[in-house]
């Protein structure tokens, strides 16, 4: 389209701009920052506290609490795609002549004036000098056509010709991961559930919202572990043990672990957290350690709330559990999280009803005690807890769609870069006694490749045909 | 708690040598550039040969001592095997370049890069040398494609950064009609500048790619705008940029030049900022 008049040609050529291009590469480039240093989706108690009610309502209104899916954010998207989509259709069908109407055959004239150049002169005939040419290009990969005209023979080579359609599949490539992202927005939805050991459910809170999606079945978590590396308080694995339920029967049983994800009706479930739920059916097994000096050690377990009997009428209590145990305010003790990070437990010792003495007991500092001179130590030494693990639940349609962009952007880009159009004419003419060759060659990028290139291949062609250097 | 970690390994020493090597590389090409002599010269790459094999020995001992104690990983876990990695790829690369294109200046604006990453292993905030087992969201290949990926994409814009640098002190010493003979054509340096582009730009793009591929696989999402992902997409906007000036606009020399040295801030932000600055998913600390 020329030069073009009215609104929808104004508009049209306002997003044929390759000023637009770069102008919106940059754009989106600088936006994306604010997201970086934004806290995103967080709620407006927290905004309020960082920025002040005025910084709020400024990051209200331009949306800067979930940048990337504000809305000027997403028309940024669209005019990237719209000037992408007008770009190329005014470019594809030059670039499409190249490969369908190749100049095959331009004018001696035309010839003369391109770089690099080269003639000599053979003494062979016409059709073995085409002949010994034609070896030489196709021995590089060229690939050839011939005509013959009276007393004259000419050739044209090609390679790459690919390379002046890599832009389009570049470009149709970003709009296809923009499409799948789209189709993954408007059709997908990620979110997370929490299943205790045992139970099932079937509700997936979505994240940054409070709203519930149900799952048209069961999920079921049949246990969960964490397993440590020997020695180390480095987790090491893990592991959800989770079946799936339709109408109450079991259909999949699989191990969920991180990296390991649960595919099932397109939906998939990916180990993210997990916990201990220490106020319910946790029991504690710890060592008692008499200190009279005769006794020896034994084991007891015992629940939280519940007693266990030691020896000579002393009663133990286990008063709290503390999975992870963190000092609050005023070092009150309290849980950081429900996992089994630093677990503790507060125990107390009676005798005949009447309560004798407190002690601390702690899984990762076993030489602590928080009482001397007591009849009894005690040392932690397992806590099966009711656990329940977190899971993320995400489905995503347009997932396979933006791995078909990712793709297509990679042999897009190798064609792009690593490929390039080269093209050679020969002009064989037949003047009596020797034949005239004339070889020129023209490439679209990378001169200076091409031009070592070509004298290599001028080489070989002397060398075919019995020419002195 | 007994062997958490280890400290002090044979391969963490190895580096401590092979940051001298570097900083010896870099002087010699500074003597290099003066002089021109020719068995200086080939001094200078022979010194930064040695230095990346030795770089090459700790990275495969590292490993080795992983298998052994059971932990079985590649060198690529953590800011500090990272850097190591980072300044191999860069010194690479670099070695490539000089044999394709035969200057040895180049060297001298660098190799400083490859030396100042090793280097910063020693003096950064927060850098952990002990190898540590690894934890289960790191258990990956992805892992592996992704941090190969992106660091030769990371090495490839140093190298674009270093010329672009040299063009700019070149190209503002004509201006003020001197010139500085022993740095190579302007029409070089341009060139080299975006022919690194050229090999960065796809690695990048499939440093993002697995990157994606992984935590879609892990979390369960390929693009959750976590500020690390959020900055790489800025570089790689950046360079797109870089390309269509260059292309499609016909933009040259300094202006070029700036942008990849614009560029190149955005990966370093990418790299460092980020797990300075930010907390997200990637910090490695
Ligand atoms: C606003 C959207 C975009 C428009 C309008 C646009 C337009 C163009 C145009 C017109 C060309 C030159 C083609 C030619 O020489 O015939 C080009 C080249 C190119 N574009 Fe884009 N582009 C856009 C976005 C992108 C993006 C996001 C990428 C990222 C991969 C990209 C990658 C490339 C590449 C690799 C080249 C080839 C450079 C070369 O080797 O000549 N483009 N673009």
């Amino acid at each position: 389209m020329k030069k073009s008049e009215g609104f929808v040609g104004k508009l049209w050529s306002f997003f044929t701009s390759l000023k637009l291009t770069i102008f919106l590469l940059f754009i989106l480039a600088v936006t994306s920052i604010s997201g970086t240093l934004i806290m995103q989706r967080a709620n407006p108690q927290q905004y309020v506290k960082a920025y002040g009610a005025a910084g709020y309502r400024i990051i209200k209104v331009l949306g800067l609490y979930d940048v990337y899916h504000s809305w000027w954010f997403l028309l940024l998207l669209a005019f990237l795609a719209l000037n992408l989509i007008i770009c190329s259709i005014e470019r594809f069908p030059r670039a499409w002549r190249f490969v369908k109407e190749p100049l095959r055959w331009p004018s001696r004239e035309v010839l003369e004036e391109m770089k690099p150049l080269e003639r000599f002169n053979v003494a062979l005939s016409l059709d073995e000098t085409l002949d010994k040419i034609q070896g030489a290009l196709k021995g590089r990969g060229y690939r050839c056509e011939k005509k013959l005209e009276e007393r004259l023979g000419r050739l044209f080579a090609q390679r790459g010709v690919i390379n002046r359609l890599g832009v389009y599949v570049t470009h149709t490539s970003v709009l296809i991961i923009l499409i799948g992202g789209l189709i993954g927005g408007i059709w997908g939805f990620s979110g997370g559930m929490t299943i205790v050991e045992g139970e099932s459910s079937r509700n997936v809170t979505i994240f940054g919202s409070h709203k519930v999606v149900t799952l048209p079945f069961d999920v079921r978590c049949d246990s969960f572990q964490v397993t440590y590396y020997p020695g180390t308080m480095t987790p090491k694995d893990y592991r959800s043990t989770v079946t799936i339920l339709e109408n109450g029967k079991p259909v999949v049983t699989k191990d969920v672990r991180v990296n390991h994800p649960l595919k099932y009706k397109g939906i998939s479930f990916y180990q993210a957290s997990y916990g201990t739920i220490s106020n319910r059916e946790g029991l504690l097994t710890l060592e008692v350690i008499p200190q009279n000096g005769k006794d020896e050690p034994f084991r007891v377990q015992v629940k939280v709330g519940g007693e266990v009997p030691l020896k000579d009428g002393y009663k133990l209590r286990l008063v709290a559990f503390f999975p992870d145990l963190v000092l609050g305010k005023n070092n009150q003790p309290m849980n950081r999280s429900e996992e089994l990070r630093n677990p503790a437990a507060l125990l107390e010792v009676e005798k005949d009803g009447s309560p004798q003495y407190r002690s601390w007991v702690f899984a990762f500092f076993p030489e602590v005690h928080s009482v001397r001179n007591a009849p009894f130590r005690f040392r932690y030494l397992s806590f099966e807890g009711l656990q329940y693990t977190g899971l993320q639940v995400s489905k995503d349609p347009g997932v396979w769609v933006v791995w078909a962009g990712c793709l297509i952007m990679l042999v897009g880009l190798t064609v792009c870069f690593f490929i390039s159009h080269r093209r050679v004419w020969v002009i064989v003419e037949d003047r009596g006694r020797r034949r005239q060759v004339l070889v020129v060659g023209n490439v679209n990028r990378n001169h200076a490749a091409f031009s070592q290139h070509f004298e290599e291949l001028i080489k070989e062609m002397r060398e075919a045909l019995g020419v002195s250097q | 708690m007994q062997g958490a970690a280890l400290h002090g390994t044979l391969d963490t020493r190895l580096i401590g040598v092979v940051i001298f090597v570097y900083l010896l590389a870099t002087v010699l090409y500074f003597c290099y550039i003066p002089f021109r002599n020719k068995w200086l010269g080939r001094l200078a790459t022979i010194v930064v040969l040695v230095g990346w094999i030795m770089e090459t020995a700790s990275m495969v001992i590292r490993t080795v001592i992983s298998y052994k104690v059971g932990w079985g990983h590649a060198p690529f876990t953590n800011l500090y095997e990272s850097m190591v990695f980072f300044s191999w790829s860069i010194v690479i690369i670099y070695l490539l370049i000089e044999w394709k294109y035969k200057n040895k200046t180049i060297g001298a604006f660098v190799m400083p890069f490859a030396f100042i990453a090793l280097a910063y292993t020693t003096i950064g905030p927060g850098i952990r040398t002990q190898i540590e087992p690894l934890i289960p969201a790191l258990q990956s290949d992805w892992l592996i494609a992704h941090v190969i990926t992106c660091f030769l994409g990371y090495a490839a814009f140093a190298v674009s950064c270093g010329v672009s640098i040299m063009y700019l002190i070149k190209a503002r010493a004509q201006e003020r009609g001197k010139d500085i003979a022993f740095l190579p054509d302007l029409r070089i340096l341009d060139d080299l500048n975006y022919k690194a582009v050229m090999i960065g730009f796809p690695l990048l793009t499939l440093g993002i790619i697995t990157g994606a591929a992984w935590a879609n696989y892990a979390w369960g999402s390929y693009w959750s705008w976590d500020p690390k992902e959020t900055w790489s997409l800025i570089t790689w906007l950046v360079y797109a940029a870089f390309l269509h000036a260059r292309f499609t606009r016909g933009w040259r020399g300094k202006k070029t030049a700036i942008l990849s040295i614009i560029g190149f801030a955005a990966v370093l932000f990418t790299y460092l900022g980020v797990n300075l600055l930010i907390v997200g998913l990637h910090s490695y600390a």
